[in-house]
């Protein structure tokens, strides 16, 4: 009992403790809490560059299917109507061609009447080639297509819109097809500019 | 498991309380948010489509402009050859004609080219004039030379 309240009194002497409320402080709670923020930052930013690349990522996905049904309808269709080339220039819209092909019959078997009547619409109504290939009005095109002369493949024919230098996203796309017996390299870029 | 525990003490100061457990957790924990990091950091999305429709659309060329029916016939690859040698530099291709699935009739690889573990392969089947069915595949792969 005596030892009890001497502890007491010892307790009610102590300086420190007068008028001021108890906390809990360690170096323990101070170096859990300073790896706790850093973690959450470190998430967050991972977060910030995680989503930005997701919505490249999902710009790029547009870009790139848009530009491989492009190419694949002018090289594995004829086109609907077949004989859209006989369609007259000035009336060349979404109605009147559902979409355009370059071959006849055969798979990257191009018909040359068609790629010249393609190019003359290039020239007169480039917007229009655009949306019936289904290219978003956000993106342009460019395609060349280089003959073989036997030693090399040199430009025959070139169509879109050239790519511009503030040109952000760029997809390029190599296929090969045949035209009069020989081999044709076709270089198709869907890209978008700023 | 034992746990040793080391106490601190400073007269009348704030108390520490460092244990071996808390480290390893401490450890353990880093280490696996970097291992993370580094894992998503690095991940490649690859993908072999261009060259699979590469491939298909060489064998159709070669097809339709006879050069497949010159090797399986005449045992000729110049053309075949010529073709291979036009790809890009950053292509490597190799093509073979098979009389049946396992009987290799002849075969061309691209110049300066080395084989690779990752590769596309195309299969096309062709009936030359005298109405003998032929097998080629085309094997394209990305050049590790150009690409390094």
């Amino acid at each position: 009992m005596r030892l009890h309240d001497n502890l007491l009194e010892n307790v009610k002497n102590n300086e420190g403790m007068k008028g001021s409320k108890g906390q809990f402080f360690s170096v323990d709670a101070i170096f859990a809490s300073i790896i706790f923020i850093l973690i959450i930052l470190s998430v967050q930013s991972y977060w910030d560059y995680s989503m930005e690349k997701i919505n490249y990522a999902g710009s790029r996905e547009e870009l790139e299917a848009s530009s491989r049904n492009a190419i694949n309808l002018l090289l594995l269709s004829g086109g609907v109507p077949s004989n859209w080339t006989e369609i007259n220039s000035s009336s060349f819209n979404q109605s009147s061609v559902q979409s355009i092909g370059l071959i006849n019959s055969d798979q990257l078997i191009l018909d040359s009447s068609k790629i010249d009547k393609f190019l003359q619409i290039n020239t007169t109504n480039y917007n229009a080639l655009k949306n019936i290939m289904g290219i978003p009005e956000k993106y342009e095109f460019e395609i060349k297509f280089y003959r073989w002369n036997e030693t090399d493949y040199v430009l025959y024919a070139y169509a879109g819109s050239a790519l511009l230098d503030n040109a952000t996203d760029v997809v390029n796309i190599n296929r090969y097809a045949v035209l009069n017996n020989t081999w044709m390299r076709i270089s198709f870029r869907g890209w978008e500019a700023q | 498991m034992s746990v040793k525990i080391r106490m601190l003490f400073r007269s009348h100061k704030n108390g520490a309380l460092f244990t071996i457990d808390a480290i390893i957790a401490l450890l353990a924990v880093i280490s696996v948010i970097t291992s993370a990091f580094v894992m998503l950091h690095n991940r490649e999305y690859r993908s072999l489509g261009d060259e699979a429709v590469m491939s298909y659309d060489s064998l159709s060329v070669l097809e339709e402009t006879k050069a497949l029916h010159l090797m399986a016939e005449l045992n000729d690859t110049s053309s075949a050859s010529l073709f291979l040698d036009s790809l890009p530099s950053q292509i490597c291709a190799e093509l073979t004609v098979f009389t049946q699935p396992n009987i290799s009739v002849a075969s061309v690889k691209k110049s300066g080219c080395t084989g690779s573990d990752e590769l596309s392969v195309g299969r096309s089947v062709f009936i030359t004039a005298d109405k003998s069915t032929y097998y080629a595949e085309m094997k394209i792969w990305k050049n590790q030379t150009q690409s390094n």
